[in-house]
């Protein structure tokens, strides 16, 4: 008999890249249900980009939910940029939500006074551990 | 009892980087047998690389099958701009979900703009099914 853990991924880009300092969720994952209230997600992700014109700075947070105002789940993740090169960036993050159902996104935000970058691809994955 | 997640890792290079951009197959898993065809196989991937003469980027890509004929899993082949002459670390991770078509996948390497081979130092490429 095979066991399955619970997972979601997505690479589907569900907003345009932003310019600026506006927050765009670009991934988004599918809810996922947790075997238990203490159960950790692992989550996982890459984003492959070419920075927009003046753009020096690209910062990545992880939201638990897919609005702002749930809050991220870590610190800013800041990487330093220059303007129409390709970067790919990626990480791992571990959430102990509690019980219940959660999405996860992934949001990047850029410099002030830059141009959107171009999204070439991207992943976000979280499982049940 | 215990329960593992069906796995795989290697850092066994098939190929060495050529002195040329041509893509170049550098891992290669086994046979991936899923547990069910809905399965997702989870990828992570990281190469160490001294680049060489010419180099501009490193484009890398997952495909399945064994050669660069093999279906690429990503929307494209996935960038990291370079400069020749330095010693860079390029990783990611990704997905895929190939229903019945149960097979081994490899990790490619390009090296845009190469005159001059890159040495590959290290790297590894990790599958597991959830």
């Amino acid at each position: 008999m095979g066991v399955r853990f619970a997972s979601t991924c997505t690479n589907v880009q569900v907003n345009a890249m932003p310019s600026g300092t506006t927050q765009a969720n670009i991934l988004q994952s599918p809810p996922i249900v947790l075997a238990t209230d203490g159960a950790q997600v692992n989550l996982t992700w890459m984003l492959n980009l070419t920075a927009g014109t003046l753009t020096t700075q690209i910062t990545v947070q992880l939201l638990r939910g897919p609005a702002w105002a749930t809050g991220p789940l870590a610190t800013n993740w800041y990487t330093t940029v220059v303007a129409a090169k390709s970067y790919l960036l990626s990480g791992s993050y571990v959430d102990q939500p509690g019980g219940g159902v959660f999405q996860y996104a992934l949001v990047i935000v850029q410099n002030s006074g830059s141009s959107a970058s171009t999204y070439i691809d991207g992943a976000l994955l979280a499982f049940v551990l | 009892m215990g329960v593992r997640v069906n796995s795989f890792a290697t850092n066994t290079v098939v190929n060495p980087l050529p002195a040329n951009a041509t893509e170049t197959v550098i891992y290669v898993t086994p046979p991936l047998i899923t547990a069910a065809y809905s399965a997702t196989i989870f990828f992570r991937w990281t190469i160490n690389v001294t680049t060489n003469t010419g180099i501009t980027a490193l484009s890398v890509r997952i495909r399945r099958g064994i050669t660069i004929a093999g279906f690429s899993i990503g929307a494209a082949a996935w960038l990291s701009s370079v400069a020749s002459g330095l010693q860079v670390e390029a990783q990611g991770c990704y997905f895929d979900s190939a229903g019945a078509l149960e097979g081994p996948y490899c990790l490619t390497v390009s090296q845009t703009g190469a005159t001059a081979a890159s040495t590959l130092n290290d790297g590894c490429l990790m599958a597991f099914i959830l």
